[in-house]
């Protein structure tokens, strides 16, 4: 279990995100939404310690802010939402390097078991018929899967990502949040996900923060957050209508 | 077959490494033989009975060009080296081992020196340790006035400061009077006059050197996606950068001190290598001091032969074939 309390943190002096006090499950896949600049971002960088943060962020009682970089790269992955990708790795050596973390020894180099461990992840990725291809020819869902399976290759307890589904066409998106909700539930881990297609964010996750200026965020069930009043005040639109209005387009 | 690939190509590289360093100890105000070479290799290291007969050229091969190819190979590597990790660290392509200024505070150490006329062993040490202060002090700057100690402020610290000392150095010149022409010429940067001793020296400084960093392949190409992803991969960024600065420092700082400066080979040959290898720096590190070694033996030939009998800095013979070189190179990248 992930344990924040009275959590601030933002940059330079301006906090950005105040007091917040939540706690999540292992097996969930958790959305964070918000309008632009409400810190959805920062949050995921607190977590994964990225950015100092006051007050405590606990998982299974070990503070994330004490532990060593190296500690905390094997609990936390963070996808973010763009990752220098000009480099020349192929696949295959791209998802290795992310399995760093895991890597044992004074100097750390992949084991044999390392090595079935990427093959593996690529597996169940899809990507084996990518394995030698550079990073840098694949379209963006294909290297958008590479660093997804990145994030999973070191077995991290918190996956966080940061708009997962952007730049991907329908299918795609539809696919990764599937599958990022299949292995959160299969490796039974804690899966936090910004996302702005609310769409996405009703049929699939399990329960949405809604960060909001001041400590007002709400935290509750998918449900309760997206169809309650508060969502149509925060986003000054009248989300309900819209969703309505295009359905009706549709049919 | 990647493998094989990478295998056939380091073949390739040693065996044209093996023809400059030959070419190197042949050619020059004398040209030599093959026949003789291998001669004077057999008797020097079969240790035969020298009474038998001594071949002509002797102590040209063994005390003036076999040295002077040694330390050329060494310091070629080291320069290579140098430039792939500040290449890698500060994670920009045209980084060289002189970015932090380590030239400059060399050339300012053997200025000093000059002026006072002390010993060319002490003209090395004075190089060498202000070359280390000048890159100690942008750093410590650096850090104070950005604590994540960003590529950005990095480099504009060590240009700023670069450029001032570039400043002094141009008083000091002045001040040197008559002497002034040994401190430009030690600028040019030379081979010659290279002893066994340099050699060993330089040895085991590279040896420690690429050793410790062989040992750093995985975290610096981690460092390849970028500071921040290498943060959350789990590197911790700021004390590697410190470390690896360090070590590219010193293996600089000890070739520039010892040879004077030797421009564009801590540039180009990283590239060359990255055009051959990848991004990979299992290959990337023995790629760079071969490439290096090849480059800097090569252009020491072309010093010691174009303009024949005298002896043109090879420092100008790098900076004339590298500065086109890697033009060429980045004009024909853009243009696809």
């Amino acid at each position: 279990m992930l344990k924040i309390e009275n959590m601030s943190c933002g940059y330079d002096n301006k906090k950005v995100i105040k007091n917040l006090s939540i706690e999540l499950e292992k097996g969930k896949l958790y959305g964070v939404i918000g309008i632009n600049g409400c810190g959805k971002s920062t949050l995921l960088n607190a977590i994964s310690s990225l950015i100092k943060y006051t007050g405590s962020i606990k998982l299974e009682n070990k503070e994330l802010k004490k532990l060593k970089i190296i500690d905390r790269a094997k609990e936390v992955s963070y996808l973010s939402q763009s990752i220098e990708n000009n480099v020349d790795f192929t696949v295959y050596e791209t998802v290795i390097l992310y399995r760093y973390p895991m890597m044992k020894g004074l100097i750390r180099t992949p084991s044999q078991e390392d090595r079935e461990t990427v093959e593996s992840t690529l597996k169940k990725l899809n990507l084996l018929e990518f394995r030698d291809r550079k990073i840098k020819e694949l379209s963006g869902g294909q290297k958008q899967r590479v660093f997804l399976a990145g994030a999973i290759v070191n077995e991290p307890k918190i996956l966080l990502l940061d708009e997962p589904t952007n730049h991907l066409d329908i299918k795609y998106q539809i696919q990764t949040i599937e599958l990022v909700k299949k292995i959160g539930k299969e490796k039974n881990i804690i899966v936090v996900a910004v996302l702005h297609d609310l769409n996405i964010v009703m049929k699939y996750v399990d329960k949405v923060l809604l960060l909001r200026k001041d400590e007002k965020y709400i935290f509750d069930d998918t449900d309760k957050v997206l169809k309650g009043f508060d969502i149509e005040d925060e986003y000054k639109f009248n989300i309900k209508r819209y969703m309505e209005d295009s359905y009706k387009i549709w049919v | 077959m990647f493998i094989n690939s990478s295998k056939l190509k380091f073949i390739i590289l040693i065996s044209v490494l093996i023809v400059v360093i030959f070419l190197g100890v042949a050619l020059g105000s004398v040209h030599i033989g093959l026949r003789d070479i291998i001669e004077i290799f057999k008797i020097k290291i079969f240790n035969l009975d020298m009474e038998i007969e001594t071949p002509k050229y002797m102590s040209i091969i063994w005390q003036l060009r076999f040295p002077r190819v040694l330390v050329g190979i060494l310091s070629g590597s080291a320069l290579a080296v140098s430039g792939l990790l500040f290449q890698t660290i500060l994670k920009n392509p045209i980084a060289s081992p002189y970015t932090l200024g380590v030239s400059t505070g060399a050339s300012i150490g053997v200025a000093i020196g000059v002026i006072l006329g002390v010993s060319n062993f002490m003209l090395s040490v004075l190089g060498f340790t202000v070359s280390i202060l000048v890159v100690g002090f942008i750093l410590l700057v650096a850090s104070l006035y950005d604590k994540s100690l960003s590529n950005v402020s990095i480099i504009l610290i060590g240009m700023v400061t670069s450029l001032t000392l570039n400043g002094f150095l141009t008083l000091l010149i002045l001040f040197a009077g008559e002497s002034s022409g040994q401190i430009i010429y030690w600028q040019m940067g030379s081979l010659s006059l290279k002893t066994y001793k340099n050699f060993v020296d330089l040895l085991v400084v590279l040896v420690i050197s690429v050793t410790y960093i062989s040992f750093k392949h995985v975290e610096l190409d981690i460092l390849s996606f970028g500071e921040y992803e290498a943060k959350k991969i789990g590197l911790d960024v700021g004390k590697l950068k410190i470390i690896i600065i360090g070590v590219a420092t010193l293996l600089t700082a000890v070739v520039v001190s010892l040879n004077g400066v030797i421009g564009f080979i801590g540039l180009v040959s990283p590239h060359i290598a990255r055009k051959i290898f990848g991004s990979r720096h299992k290959l990337l590190i023995p790629g760079s001091i071969i490439i290096g070694s090849i480059i800097l033996v090569s252009a020491d030939m072309v010093a010691r032969t174009v303009m024949q009998p005298s002896e043109l800095p090879v420092g100008a013979i790098t900076a004339l074939m590298g500065g086109p070189f890697f033009g060429y190179v980045y004009l024909r990248k853009g243009k696809k």
